[in-house]
């Protein structure tokens, strides 16, 4: 039994540097044991940022290889979660920057195809949580989410989903907090942009 | 305070991010611009429904899959890895060979410019002593 096995059999939980540490000394089972901590909150951010579940759980495989593989040149330089966040969001940009490469199908054609229809938003009932709940609703706001740019579609994710300030972000994305204002202005304003067809029927 | 101006400040309003002066301003005006109202309250709507998005776990079999995929990976990686430890030696050869070369070429200079310079003082001599210079052929 190694060093960092005994520590661990002492009935205390070990903390996330002592598994960092393990891990660096060569002992990768604890690799589950640490990220597992932070699983559902990583997976929720892949899943927001990606808007399809079978997607997102390859991407979140993406995510768990890279971090294994980086895990070992961790320097403590900043916080283990920001860490975790910054390779897990870089990772998830680099599928969403591939993926736009791709064709995929354009909201203006999944409407007109009557794969959306904006009539249930008419209503005047319809407001915005139920829009959101709603399955249509829901569709809607994946398509539109889908129409924005990958850097915007981040901060909003962990501004406005995460609910993180404007230094968490910049520490996540390695940039000022003038320019995660300026990306969460545009990302809104563009948000709004796409959302108010289907929204401007409830006023 | 102009609409425009007013429009630009919902982001930083949202977050309680306005100076105080400022959120003054925006109230005020939207006091009695019914447009600027309803964009805000749009604005407000949209950013919302992202709020409704519900939690969800990690899949069950997300550290199954990791393993497997682990397993797979693992060749690659470890080639990555002996490559690095390979390319060790060749950087440090390729760094010494370098440095070699440029301190080969730092005394090759050093020594023409000396060389040039005892003919100089050789040519010098010659002339003060009135030496002639004997062509050989």
């Amino acid at each position: 039994m190694n060093e960092t096995e005994e520590d661990f059999k002492e009935g205390q939980e070990p903390s996330d540097q002592e598994l960092i540490e393990a891990f660096q000394k060569g002992d990768q089972t604890v690799f589950e044991v640490l990220v597992s901590r932070y699983e559902d909150r990583l997976f929720n951010t892949v899943l927001g940022l990606v808007r399809n579940q079978h997607e997102a759980e390859d991407v979140f495989q993406d995510v768990l290889l890279k971090l294994y593989k980086k895990l070992k040149d961790f320097r403590g330089e900043s916080k283990f979660f920001t860490w975790l966040y910054r390779v897990s969001v870089n990772t998830t940009w680099d599928h969403l920057r591939k993926k736009k490469r791709r064709p995929a199908i354009s909201l203006d054609a999944a409407i007109e195809d009557k794969k959306i229809s904006p009539k249930k938003l008419e209503s005047p009932d319809a407001g915005p949580s139920q829009l959101a709940e709603g399955s249509e609703g829901k569709q809607i706001l994946n398509k539109v989410l889908g129409k924005l740019k990958p850097d915007h579609r981040i901060v909003l994710q962990l501004k406005e989903v995460e609910g993180y300030s404007y230094q968490e972000i910049a520490d996540i994305l390695k940039c000022s907090i003038g320019t995660v204002e300026s990306r969460l202005f545009r990302a809104r304003a563009q948000l709004k942009k796409k959302l108010v067809p289907f929204m401007k029927e409830n006023k | 305070m102009k609409c425009r101006g007013v429009k630009r400040k919902f982001s930083l309003k949202r977050d309680g991010a306005l100076s105080p002066e400022d959120t003054l301003r925006v109230d005020h005006h939207m006091e009695s611009c019914r447009n600027c109202l309803k964009e805000w309250l749009l604005f407000e709507q949209s950013l919302h429904l992202l709020k409704g998005e519900p939690k969800v776990k990690a899949p069950a079999d997300t550290w199954s899959r990791f393993h497997q995929a682990l397993k797979a990976a693992e060749p690659a990686f470890e080639k990555e890895r002996r490559t690095e430890e390979e390319l060790i030696p060749l950087r440090l050869f390729s760094a010494a060979a370098v440095s070699f070369a440029l301190v080969m070429l730092v005394v090759t200079l050093v020594i023409d410019r000396a060389d040039l310079q005892n003919l100089a003082a050789q040519d010098l001599l010659n002339e003060e002593n009135g030496v002639e210079e004997v062509s050989l052929i």
